[in-house]
């Protein structure tokens, strides 16, 4: 097998090889000196030719240069920029070391290295997240949250208050794919939505494609939020932590090895609930409210060209009511992966992962005693080479296998219950994909991108499927066995790139990406629910197709110190999923009969102003956007405006390191409210006022916005090795009553009249909390 | 049976105990609409007189007197050969002394200012209700309701039942819409425990539980007139009317068992 991989990968050498002087390669891992941490996305550049390449996910760079001398220059975020002179003579395995910016835990300052990174990238619609700003942006309850701040770029909008889904580019909230060091995470929310699952702590790179994803990466039609993790200080041991009103977390991490393994584990929990219990109200001090997250993860060098890692992540919510009534759902994630390198010019890694997201209801009253699981679970094999041909051509091709199962619910009911124990059907399925891409310097100004992934779903049996009639009434009932084939869908996903260098600073960026989604979240709420149903497609249910149209346009000004990017995007949606009229999402068998079938686009602008230098950072972003739909049998069959829609969304992100030891920040958020469908009258029904509806999303909610206030104070002295800090913050500055839901019903104070009722969450909430790091 | 409703009512309760959510009476521009023909129509297999009761919509900041329309056709006919043409008694209400029979389908003709529409019902066999009990309510606390009324029936096997209860608090209907179908108890010898919606039931209270067999087109109007009232569906749209033509409402052929229990 070995030797299978290493003849494929000279031949792809072979092809791209350009037949040049003699040439010699230059490879190793760029790392952080004083942690060990390999950086991902650094820049490794040759000045002379400023050709080269960025490391990848591992740290791993591969340069082939003519035999002589080359000064090279190593940049990353929030490090000093590294010069070395190479003296290629032969193939070398050269590592080389970054030392961070500044020590203490509140740097702000971010060195000007982005100049030539974001425009001499062909990936347009791609976000970086910088670990850093997460840390002093304030969010709700002075917890650092991933995913609030991604939904402060353009392009990226909230699903609005007491909620961590998000829309990217008008897709749905299930249209984005979200993984934590490769494995897939179903439900990123804890407690309906007011955090998210990832511990900024534990976190080491954020990236957010916004639909032209790289053809690595598929299954989901608007966005790829890839998280990477830590690996831990391969050095020393190190153990930070906060502790705040609502939460606390613990971070350990240190060298099984020194040099040459690591571990981290970071644990984080909610007490809510310990403050319900200090309440003399029966009604609050029996429940249950709070969530856990573990995240845990090894690594170990095996030699000079292999590497193992491991890591997991396992989190709960708990919600319970006295005894009487119980709901807890969650992640669990494993990853195991081997880097090998093929000689100095490819990489490979294989991972195996595993990814489980489950919930339970326990009901157990004197009425009732029941229990309800659910449950989605996937088995993942990827394998993915890169190959670093010459400086013109990077190869990325690779394999992905999963072999999702779903057990929509299952209900036991205890003998002496009213209710029959009902196992509905587990719903099995295969998905395949084969991917290649190659990035090539066409020439000194033309980057193309250019990428096929080809992916497969096939449903397989044991179970039932059905065949429908024209009003979605079962006609007929297909019994399939173990391992049968239902059905195969096979789709090819063409993936494109191109940047123009213009000048110095600035370049345009075009592409195009077709994508396909086969597993389909169905939900009958406003807000995200951790019973929303994952179904996967099926002989009706037919899976999604996005082709999306983009292009850019990038500027540096001011000698680097702003940036400004614009995007628009054009994108083209098929076989879109809604609910008919009147439909009962809670059904757990045949839910295709609620289901009716259409197509959707959604197109939009996106601007961003930023700056990350000196003193003042930050960004102001505005996306200007629509998103519609079209299904025979909702609206009278015309184009409405889809939920998610909303015309202006407005970040404006401010940082100031205001002495030695403070950073204050600021962020104001504004948004045109969610399409929404109001009534136009009302009636009577069995001694009931009823609202009667018309049009579908006819209405909108009023805006939102929002002001956010944060300050850290840096308690420690700078050089020492216990650092601790204070962080304060407020959400909802200036206390507007921002509109969660808007009900109507019958006046209280007068039955003769109707009105609008409307509920807001948070006013005014601040934040403590301490941080600490050793 | 698991009402989400309920379960997110829960949820709320035990976040906001910390946060400060608030709640106001707002102003909202909603459009007007044309009129529409509200129809409500019931025949029962108990009483000897049954009605069809017809409004219409009005706009929203009008008030909620909803006045009958007068000079409507109205007529029933069964299925099997007795057709009555119903005599209005009140404005809007049209009477018919025609007999309910288990196991006979109805079909309603409507003619009204101008437009004509119809509807046919099912009334299914009769199923007893054995009995009423109390029980505790474990949520008692959260909901404010402490007693439940429980009733008692066995349900026909190998064949989908559909029910609607109506929950009668010292004579007085409750506005709930309670509807149920068999697919997680066929078969079986249930209990279905209710809590009034509207007022609870308090010492020396009376309660009357009224079962009603309906057919799978009322079964689905109900349910989802109970969404299209709670609003809590994430795209509010009008209940799936039995009513052909275009008009609001339903008809409904069903039979009807109650019992009463008094809260000591």
């Amino acid at each position: 097998m070995q030797k299978i991989i290493a003849a494929i990968a000279a031949l792809m050498l072979f092809v791209v090889h350009a037949g040049n002087a003699q040439m010699y390669t230059v490879s190793g891992y760029v790392k952080d000196k004083a942690t060990g941490e390999s950086l991902i996305g650094a820049v490794v550049q040759v000045m002379a030719t400023k050709t080269g390449t960025a490391t990848n996910e591992y740290g791993f760079y591969s340069l082939t240069l003519e035999k002589g001398n080359h000064e090279i220059s190593v940049k990353y975020v929030g490090y000093e920029p590294y010069k070395l002179m190479l003296q290629m003579d032969a193939n070398k395995q050269t590592d080389i070391l970054l030392s961070q910016l500044g020590k203490t835990l509140t740097d702000v300052v971010v060195s000007s290295n982005k100049k030539d990174e974001k425009l001499a990238v062909a990936q347009m619609g791609m976000e970086k997240l910088n670990m850093k700003d997460i840390k002093n942006i304030p969010v709700l309850f002075g917890e650092k949250d991933v995913l609030k701040t991604i939904q402060l770029l353009p392009g990226v909008k909230s699903a609005g208050d007491g909620n961590s889904g998000f829309y990217v580019r008008g897709g749905a909230a299930d249209q984005n794919l979200i993984l934590l060091d490769e494995a897939p995470v179903y439900n990123a929310s804890h407690l309906l939505g007011f955090f998210s699952t990832f511990n900024a702590d534990a976190i080491k790179d954020v990236t957010m494609y916004k639909g032209g994803m790289p053809a690595q990466y598929g299954g989901r039609l608007s966005s790829v939020l890839d998280i990477r993790m830590n690996e831990g200080n391969s050095k020393d041991y190190s153990v930070s932590g906060g502790l705040g009103l609502i939460s606390s977390k613990l971070n350990i991490e240190g060298p099984i090895v020194k040099d040459k393994g690591s571990f981290l584990i970071t644990g984080r929990r909610t007490y809510a609930d310990l403050f319900l219990k200090l309440s003399n109200d029966s009604a609050l001090n029996n429940n249950k409210l709070y969530f856990y997250d573990i995240n845990a993860k090894a690594n170990y060098k095996l030699g000079d060209k292999d590497r193992l890692y491991l890591s997991g992540y396992f989190g709960r919510d708990v919600l319970g009511v006295g005894d009487a009534f119980g709901i807890d759902w969650g992640n669990a994630t494993g990853t195991l992966r081997w880097n090998h390198q093929l000689g100095n010019k490819a990489f490979s890694n294989t991972s195996l992962i595993y990814s489980n997201y489950d919930y339970n209801i326990g009901i157990n009253t004197s009425a009732s005693d029941i229990n309800i699981k659910s449950r989605i679970e996937d088995w993942n094999l990827k394998q993915d080479f890169q190959f670093y041909g010459n400086s013109k051509h990077s190869v990325r091709a690779g394999l992905n296998s999963i072999y999702h199962t779903i057990t929509p619910g299952v209900i036991e009911a205890s003998g002496t219950s009213s209710i029959n124990s009902i196992s509905e059907q587990k719903r099995y399925a295969w998905e395949n994909a084969v991917y290649v891409s190659d990035n090539w310097k066409l020439s000194d100004k033309l980057n193309v991108d250019a990428g096929l992934r080809i992916s497969a779903f096939s449903v397989l049996g044991p179970g039932k499927y059905y065949e429908l009639d024209e009003q979605q009434r079962i006609t007929d009932t297909l019994n399939y066995n173990s391992g049968e084939f239902v059905k195969t869908y096979v789709n090819p996903e063409p993936r494109l790139g191109l940047a123009y260098r213009l000048s110095e600073t600035s370049s345009i960026k075009a592409g195009y990406a077709r994508n396909t989604q086969y597993l389909h979240l169905i939900s009958n709420s406003t807000s995200s629910n951790p019973t929303d149903k994952w179904v996967p497609s099926n002989n009706i249910i037919k899976p999604e197709i996005a082709d999306q149209l983009s292009l850019g346009y990038f500027h540096n000004f001011s000698d680097g110190k702003f940036e400004l990017s614009a995007e628009a995007y054009y994108k083209s949606m098929q076989n879109q999923i809604d609910y008919k009229d009147g439909a009962d999402v809670f059904m757990q068998d045949a839910i295709e009969t609620q289901l009716l079938f259409g197509k959707g686009r959604a197109y939009g602008l996106e601007l961003m102003l930023k700056k990350s230098t000196g003193k003042f950072t930050g960004w102001i972003s505005y996306t200007l956007s629509r998103t519609e739909k079209q299904i025979n049998g909702i609206n009278n069959s015309d184009w409405y405006v889809a939920r998610q829609d909303r015309t202006h969304d407005l970040s404006v992100v401010a940082m100031y390191q205001l002495a030695k030891r403070w950073v204050v920040s600021g962020t104001w958020v504004y948004y045109t409210g969610n399409a929404v469908s109001f009534p136009s009258g009302k009636y009577e029904v069995d001694g009931n006022v009823v609202f009667y509806y018309t049009e579908r999303n006819g209405y909108r909610m009023p805006a939102y916005h929002r002001l956010d206030l944060g300050a850290t104070y840096q308690l420690s002295k700078p050089g020492r090795k216990f650092t601790s800090e204070l962080s304060l913050g407020l959400y909802n500055a200036y206390g507007r009553e921002n509109a969660y839901t808007i009900t109507f019903r019958q006046s209280e104070s007068d039955p003769s009249k109707t009105e609008a009722v409307q509920t807001s969450l948070f006013k005014w909430v601040p934040s403590i909390s301490y941080n600490f790091k050793f | 049976m698991v009402n989400m409703k309920f379960v997110k009512s829960v949820l709320f309760v035990c976040l906001s105990a910390g946060f400060a959510s608030c709640e106001k009476v707002i102003d909202v521009d909603l459009n007007t609409a044309s009129p529409k023909y509200a129809i409500e129509g019931t025949i029962d297999n108990k009483s000897d007189k049954h009605w069809v009761v017809i409004t219409q919509t009005k706009n929203f900041d009008e008030n909620n007197n909803f006045a009958g329309v007068t000079g409507a056709t109205v007529v029933i006919k069964d299925l099997s050969g007795v057709v009555d043409t119903l005599q209005p008694v009140m404005n809007g209400v049209y009477e018919t002394r025609i007999k309910g029979i288990p196991g006979h389908t109805y079909q309603l003709y409507v003619n009204v200012g101008g437009e004509v529409f119809t509807a046919q019902s099912y009334m299914p066999p009769i199923v007893k209700l054995d009995s009423l009990s109390l029980a505790k309510s474990e949520f008692a606390s959260q909901s404010g309701v402490d007693i439940l009324v429980v009733p008692h029936f066995t349900d026909p096997g190998g064949v989908r039942n559909y029910y609607r209860f109506a929950f009668y608090l010292n004579n007085i209907k409750s506005k709930s819409v309670i509807v149920r179908n068999d697919e997680r108890f066929d078969g079986k010898s249930t209990q279905q425990a209710f809590r009034g919606v509207d007022a609870e039931p308090l010492s020396g209270d009376s309660v009357e539980i009224q079962m009603q067999c309906i057919d799978e087109w009322v079964y689905k109007y109900f349910y989802s007139l109970e969404q299209t009232i709670g609003q809590n569906a994430a795209t509010p749209a009008n209940p799936v009317s039995n009513i052909a033509g275009g008009a609001l409402g339903y008809f409904s052929a069903y039979t009807v068992d109650s019992k009463k229990i008094f809260i000591p």
